[in-house]
């Protein structure tokens, strides 16, 4: 099996599914050092997900705790074939899902850009960076774009398994990413012509 | 510049990860692996829960009509073990049952549990 690419910035780590795999093996046998590389390897992916999807810092937080604590509980339920980065971003989407929608259900509004508040004189000036456009660009996409294009990030261009996580098809999967590009694309160049 | 696809895919692959709040990680493993066991087991509390029914059932039972109620479903317990010991099918049928657990202990023995086994094979 081929060493899976999670090569990102402020990550430093690569992640090895047999590495995970043998690691999922010792936690099962009672070993918590392997759980704990587990959570090591992972929290920050995963917290990059949630904060992305749900677009508020305590919410994501509060999402990589439940979805670490659904994966250490149902531990045994992981398939030996599966990767374990695609489970936790599976558990971690649905725990997301189930927030917005209790979120949805208690507000009538759209949902809040709470993480993204109007910007300041600082704010501007911190504009100017690359990365920092782009991250707002992908606030401003609809969450089903958001969501791909985070799992694009995270997973580069493994689309089968953006697809298992979102459980959608690979093809859903692939036009999603278009329009989400196409729209990121759009409004970064409208914001390079203002800036 | 973002017009190709392959500058928008380095531009996205070469954004940092969210940073995390400090005590994020912390707190995951408080959550999991160093979350205090449980002081009973399931069938344990299982069996509590049942004791302590049982316990309020009684007192009930004791402290309503002066235990008229308590003495009353005591004589038709009494009476239904009473009855159930006293049929001789009762007694057929587990003389069958412990007859059969016998012989299938004597036919085939369960395996030694392997810490036992390799107590006695250092021996």
């Amino acid at each position: 099996m081929a060493a899976a690419v999670l090569d990102l910035p402020g990550v430093t780590f690569r992640a090895a599914p047999d590495a995970d795999h043998q690691l999922v093996i010792d936690a099962l046998r009672g070993d918590p050092d392997a759980f704990a590389a587990l959570v090591e390897r992972y929290d920050r992916a995963v917290y990059h997900l949630a904060y992305r999807t749900m677009r508020d810092e305590e919410e994501a937080k509060d999402v990589t705790q439940e979805a670490f604590f659904k994966a250490y509980r149902s531990l045994k339920t992981f398939k030996p074939g599966a990767k374990f980065s695609t489970w936790i971003f599976a558990i971690a989407y649905h725990a997301c899902c189930d927030r917005l929608n209790r979120r949805k259900r208690y507000s009538d509004e759209e949902l809040p850009d709470r993480a993204d508040p109007a910007r300041g004189p600082a704010e501007s000036v911190i504009a100017a960076d690359e990365a920092h456009r782009l991250r707002q660009a992908i606030a401003e996409l609809p969450e089903k774009y958001r969501t791909v294009v985070t799992l694009y990030h995270l997973q580069g261009k493994q689309y089968d398994e953006i697809a298992t996580v979102l459980a959608i098809p690979v093809g859903t999967v692939k036009t999603h990413l278009f329009r989400a590009k196409e729209q990121l694309r759009r409004m970064l160049t409208v914001d390079n012509v203002e800036t | 510049m973002y017009e190709r696809d392959d500058d928008l895919d380095r531009l996205l692959f070469a954004m940092p990860l969210e940073e995390p709040p400090a005590d994020l990680r912390a707190s995951i493993l408080r959550a999991t692996i160093y979350r205090p066991a449980f002081a009973l087991k399931p069938w344990e509390l299982w069996l509590c829960g049942t004791a302590v029914a049982l316990a309020v059932w009684l007192a009930v039972l004791i402290f309503r009509d002066g235990g008229a109620a308590f003495m009353h479903t005591l004589s038709v317990i009494g009476t239904i073990v009473a009855h159930v010991l006293l049929t001789q099918n009762t007694w057929l049928w587990l003389a069958a049952g412990i007859g059969a657990a016998f012989w299938l202990l004597i036919l085939n023995p369960a395996p030694m549990p392997a810490p036992l086994f390799k107590r006695y094979a250092r021996h």
